[in-house]
């Protein structure tokens, strides 16, 4: 085995984890926007809540300080990022493939962080313990990824409400984990693969003395491509959601300086629109437009 | 069998529609509506509307766009497009939403989870053009290749699309067949929303290009610049309307009905939308009833913009929306008031309360809340006499999108109800899973060319089902029957949906507001407030 | 700006079929917008409702609520349905030179 692999996995998580930095960075930059509305704050969401209702049922709402991070909403959070809850009730055909799916992804990262645990405790006796669970890990994650990647290929290409806006591009990425978790397995499966902590350790530890099946080191270098791939694409939807979904619709009232401030700066931008009503002008702010009156102004025009 | 619409039909270059709606493929069939119509769901359009008007995607159309006379013209208009699409991808342009915007842009995965979330997609016979991502995966195939500029890869990562005249024209009428109801980012399960892209869509055409619908902006948030009110009412006429309705009140209910005007420090300063004082006048009549009753120090404003709570701005221009909204929120600061009190009218409830929260400085940020909040503290403070059995005919309730799935006042209103009216039932489904009456995002008041019957064939088909089946055990004409609908929007559109289905001969259903039901059912007003005969 | 003409005379309408101006209105310009309403016979009861929407509109500038002109005049809404078919709002006021009522009404 040469060095190609270990470099491989590290480039891999290195890119992701760089992707995934500059697409937080992308989303943080981007400027504070009006409220939208309360919608969907997603632990209104779940069965749990009896009832729905928010703030505004109050007349004198203003006056309350509102909104706690409960643990029904936390709870409700975990359930849709691990069990896809949101997917489950609207759209189960779709579920019973990207639940496997995800799960996969999300034991191959369980199996993979437990490695690197083992690696680091492998002096100690529980370094045998980790190795275990993050074999079982990686195996079922390997089985499921292949599992869901396949049926929601499978489900692109034949149902009819997906087939029309499904592009070359979703198939290449679901096509790019089936393949990878493929060929790690069926080279895993061949009486040439060495023992499963023997090979993480020589994979994380960058040492040569292994000889892995070639089919296993094909997989390894696409699923490490993958992994740096994702970030750069909607696969990347875990990232916003958490940005867009669950932080920005908290309560204005505990940043409302920095929201002032925020607020400041985009009134203080110029518009650059060119319908007449707007009388932008290019030299007029968002706060000269807004108390401006386009009335006046197509008079005096006139 | 149909041929399946795809995403590049949109470029075609034929002024075919896309797609044609007739009657049997409607869903639900005009049976199960009491109906027996056929063919055409549509009347057709005029010769001449198709001569001179853009009218290529589905045999209505609603804003009468004048077809380019050359190519260059067309070249110009599609430039024109082109650079609103890249500014609205821009913070100084679009700061105000950019931040959705890109984040449904990038992250959608196209799983189309919201399609069967749509009313309009489903009642149309699910037609391809009305999914709620097709006209998002339009915009994003046209972000991806414009705006990021993306080549080859992109194209084959996103899917390629040919931007040209046709393909504009058909984006600007198809970015208003959607009611902005948000029934499909609620379902979303990554928080996509394209509900949102519909109002970002019509921000290019109006921002950029001055094509609007002109009930929306000429003879909307214009005239409302103008004048006060999208009615075309001057404060001299909304004063006159409402002494009349102080008068008519007074009458009716054998109460002394006063509305106070402009009472500087006020309690409370409550805004209508003003159609409600036109077209609607049980509805202020009934605030006033009950304000009066409740020993409530309120007032009426008759500044600019201060009688009139709407704000069509919210649908299509992030422009007029503000300067409608900071004018509505300088009369109450004027006026020294305590508090405002949104009347029944969801998007100003949505305009007043959420969304101009964050470019209101702390001295227009003045207290402001839902009149069916100020309905409930007042039917439950005991102040009044109440006596459910007055209100003692089926009754349901409409649940207002921008009032119960986006600000989520879900309860108080049924509160009322529970509280006056035996035989409430409520709409399957209801609260925040509620299907919108098919007017929402500015549709109820949109009425060029055949327009109308587009709202009550397609758009507000689901509504009317759901309240057919709500009635379903006093059906036909013997027994009346309430729609409560605390909101303009929703009466001005299941106004023109009875009409259109010839609901009141047949059924015996009138609609109405909340506010009705509780002078209705008050001891101390005369009995048979509530007038069966009028509509 | 679509045309309507009558006879020899010729009016700017919106697209709905409303004079552009409503200034030019008098008694003649009334009874030619009434055939685009079907209505050939201009009777006493038409013009009460009409002289009604007019009056006001002239001191307003606005169309008055319906529930005004039914309490005013003395018709009930379904009669002036009988006189006007499409309505106070589409028809009278069509004839009475008045814009087409806007905003949620």
């Amino acid at each position: 085995m040469t060095l190609l692999l270990p470099i491989a996995i590290y480039v891999g998580l290195g890119v992701s984890l760089l992707g995934c930095l500059l697409r937080i960075f992308q989303y943080a930059r981007t400027p504070v926007p009006l409220v939208w509305d309360l919608l969907p704050a997603s632990g209104e969401e779940t069965d749990h809540a009896e009832h729905r209702g928010s703030y505004f049922e109050e007349t004198n709402w203003s006056k309350h300080p509102h909104h706690e991070h409960s643990f029904c909403e936390i709870s409700a959070m975990l359930q849709d990022i691990f069990l896809l809850h949101g997917l489950w009730r609207i759209n189960r055909p779709l579920w019973q493939w990207s639940f496997p799916f995800h799960a996969g992804l999300y034991l191959l990262l369980a199996g993979g962080s437990l490695s690197g645990l083992g690696v680091l405790f492998h002096p100690y006796a529980i370094a045998a313990v980790i190795f275990l669970l993050a074999r079982i890990c990686a195996w079922a994650g390997l089985w499921l990824t292949l599992f869901g990647s396949i049926g929601l290929a499978w489900r692109r290409i034949t149902d009819a409400n997906l087939r029309p806006y499904t592009v070359p591009g979703d198939l290449i990425n679901l096509g790019g984990f089936a393949l990878a978790c493929l060929l790690i397995l069926a080279g895993s499966l061949s009486r040439t693969m060495p023992p499963f902590q023997e090979t993480v350790f020589a994979l994380l530890t960058f040492q040569k003395i292994l000889q892995l099946p070639v089919l296993t080191q094909v997989g390894i270098v696409i699923g490490s491509a993958m992994a740096g791939y994702i970030p750069f694409t909607q696969m990347a939807h875990f990232i916003a959601k958490y940005i867009t979904y669950f932080l920005e619709r908290r309560e204005d009232a505990a940043m409302k300086a920095t929201i002032q401030a925020e607020m400041a700066r985009n009134l203080a931008y110029h518009p650059t629109w060119s319908a007449s009503h707007i009388a932008a002008e290019g030299n007029k702010s968002w706060a000269e437009i807004a108390i401006s009156n386009p009335i006046s102004a197509e008079r005096i025009s006139k | 069998m149909k041929d399946v619409i795809r995403v590049s039909d949109m470029s075609r270059r034929n002024s075919d529609s896309l797609c044609t709606l007739d009657e049997p493929d409607l869903k639900p069939s005009p049976s199960s509506l009491g109906s027996v119509k056929e063919g055409p769901a549509l009347t057709p359009l005029k010769p001449e509307v198709i001569q001179c008007c853009e009218c290529s995607l589905d045999g209505t159309c609603a804003l009468n766009i004048a077809r380019p006379k050359s190519r260059e013209e067309e070249d110009r208009l599609v430039a024109s497009f082109l650079s609103g699409l890249e500014k609205l991808f821009t913070r100084e342009n679009n700061w105000t939403f950019l931040r959705f915007l890109v984040y449904t842009m990038e992250n959608c995965t196209r799983c189309q989870s919201c399609s069967d979330a749509c009313h309009i997609y489903e009642a149309s016979g699910r037609q391809e053009i009305y999914r709620p991502t097709y006209r998002t995966e339009v915009l994003r195939r046209l972000y991806f290749k414009y705006v990021k500029h993306g080549g080859l890869l992109s194209a084959w990562q996103h899917g390629d699309i040919e931007l040209n005249w046709p393909l504009v024209a058909r984006l600007a009428e198809l970015s208003y067949r959607c009611n902005l109801c948000r029934r499909c980012a609620q379902v979303c399960p990554i928080g996509a929303d394209n509900g949102l892209l519909a109002h970002e869509l019509r921000k290019i055409f109006s921002q950029e290009m001055g094509i609007h619908p002109k009930e929306l902006h000429d003879k909307g948030t214009m005239l409302q610049l103008k004048v006060g009110s999208t009615t075309g009412m001057p404060a001299a006429a909304v004063k006159d309307n409402v002494e009349f309705i102080d008068e008519d009140m007074s009458e009716r209910t054998g109460l002394e009905v006063h509305t106070p005007w402009d009472v500087e420090g006020a309690d409370v300063l409550l805004i209508h939308n003003a159609g409600e004082i036109l077209a609607w006048p049980e509805n202020p009549g009934a605030y006033a009833v009950v304000l009066n009753a409740a020993g409530i120090r309120w007032t009426l404003s008759s500044e600019l913009a201060g009688y009139d709570a709407v704000n069509y701005g919210l649908w299509y221009d992030d422009a007029q929306f503000t300067r409608v909204a900071l004018k509505q929120l300088e009369v109450a600061r004027k006026l020294k008031v305590k508090k405002i009190v949104i009347g029944e009218c969801g998007h100003a409830h949505k305009s007043l309360l959420v969304n101009v929260n964050r470019i209101a400085d702390d001295e227009l940020n003045i207290p402001r809340f839902s009149s069916i909040d100020l309905l409930r503290d007042i039917v439950f403070s005991g102040k009044l006499k109440l006596d459910p059995s007055r209100n003692n005919f089926p009754i349901t309730l409409q649940d207002p999108c921008a009032i119960v799935r986006l600000m989520r006042i879900i309860e108080p209103q049924r509160e009322i109800l529970h509280a006056i009216a035996p035989r409430f039932r409520e709409m399957t489904p209801h609260g925040v899973d509620n299907y919108c009456c098919g007017g929402g995002g500015g549709l109820a008041i949109l009425n060029a060319n055949n327009f109308g019957d587009w709202r009550s064939e397609v758009a507000g088909r689901k509504k009317l089902d759901q309240i057919l089946n709500a009635f379903s055990d006093s059906l036909g004409s013997s027994i009346p029957k309430y729609v409560c609908a605390p909101c303009s929007n929703c009466k001005g559109q299941i106004r023109d949906l009875f009409s259109y289905w010839n609901i009141w001969e047949r059924n015996r259903i009138l609609y109405g507001g909340l506010a009705e039901l509780v002078v209705n059912a008050m001891a101390e007003v005369k009995p048979g407030f509530l007038d069966w005969e009028w509509r | 700006m679509p045309e309507f003409k009558v006879g020899e005379h010729t009016y700017d309408v919106d697209e709905d079929g409303f004079l552009t101006n409503p200034d030019i209105w008098n008694r003649d310009v009334a009874k030619d917008l009434a055939t685009t309403e079907q209505i050939t016979d201009m009777t006493d009861n038409h013009w009460k409702v009409v002289q009604y929407l007019r009056d006001y509109y002239v001191q307003f500038g606005v169309a008055p609520m319906v529930r005004k002109v039914c309490k005013d005049t003395g018709f009930k809404l379904n009669e002036i349905y009988d006189l006007f078919p499409s309505g106070p709002a589409n028809g009278a006021c069509k004839i009475a030179g008045l814009p087409k009522p806007t905003g949620c009404v």
